[in-house]
């Protein structure tokens, strides 16, 4: 079989079954990729570039946790009234100039600092009072 | 049953869940119901890409998690379509290596998320766990 008679099949099959298809061969693909992968890193030709990548990584997490850090002291400067106005609301800090917007979920008070401040600004965000929680 | 009403189960851990069919894949998304999660929807950052949701380079918020411990997530705006509504959503990103991803989804087959309180404001959520059943309805 020619890859011409595999793309003509292809090309035949119903939409369930071409839904099927392209499932199977990602998996099929991403196996084959993992293996090639690994067989390189037993060769220990990929690691410079996993150093890269950790490391690219490792500055962004430190970007966020910065970014974190003076949000969390912009909100500290101004937490006492917020929790009296606003307990269980969310606030949005731009942590360039400490302005800030309040809305009772996280997509409206998104959504009114986008308004304010544009798409780019940045941005720290909570709960007011209490932590947002997550099961996972 | 409504037209646009979402039924789901109960897994053997006490979870309630439903499965949403979204443009971006291929099989539908598994999304634990959190009423403990006053968000909409918390991803990862593949997911949100595949959903097209654009993450927030410069956003951060905490998120405290199961383990206790707090995690600084990022915020991601897109278009969800959810019991026949297209919605703009901020969502939860979480950021993570592909290792850290790998290592959290080794025993899973399906594409996990969260969904909080914030998705289910206008909504009705009926949980029978004898039964294993879910539904949520609009209101």
């Amino acid at each position: 079989m020619t890859t011409e008679d595999i793309e003509k099949a292809i090309e035949q099959l119903p939409p369930r079954e071409l839904a099927r298809f392209r499932a199977w061969f990602e998996a099929f693909d991403a196996d084959q990729f993992d293996a090639a992968i690994e067989r390189d890193v037993q060769a220990g030709k990929l690691d410079a570039l996993a150093e890269e990548a950790l490391a690219a990584h490792r500055a962004r997490k430190r970007g966020l946790r910065d970014l974190a850090e003076i949000g969390e002291r912009r909100y500290d400067a101004i937490k006492e009234n917020l929790e009296r106005d606003h307990f269980g609301a969310y606030v949005m800090i731009n942590t360039d100039t400490s302005d800030y917007v309040v809305a009772p979920t996280i997509t409206q008070v998104h959504t009114a600092f986008i308004e304010r401040f544009g798409e780019n600004a940045p941005c720290w965000s909570t709960r007011i009072g209490v932590p947002v929680f997550a099961t996972i | 049953l409504q037209p646009y009403d979402l039924e789901g189960s109960v897994d053997d851990l006490k979870r309630p869940l439903v499965r949403i069919e979204t443009p971006g894949f291929i099989d539908p998304l598994l999304a634990f119901v959190d009423t403990g999660f006053n968000g909409a929807l918390l991803l990862d950052e593949r997911q949100a890409a595949r959903l097209g949701f654009s993450v927030v380079r410069n956003s951060a918020t905490p998120v405290q998690l199961a383990s206790r411990r707090k995690e600084d997530f990022m915020v991601g705006r897109g278009s969800f379509l959810w019991l026949g509504d297209r919605r703009t959503i901020t969502a939860y990103v979480m950021i993570e290596t592909q290792g850290e991803r790998r290592a959290r989804n080794a025993r899973k087959t399906e594409e996990e998320i969260l969904i909080g309180t914030d998705l289910l404001s206008d909504c009705r959520l009926e949980i029978d766990f004898p039964a294993r059943k879910v539904l949520i309805s609009k209101v």
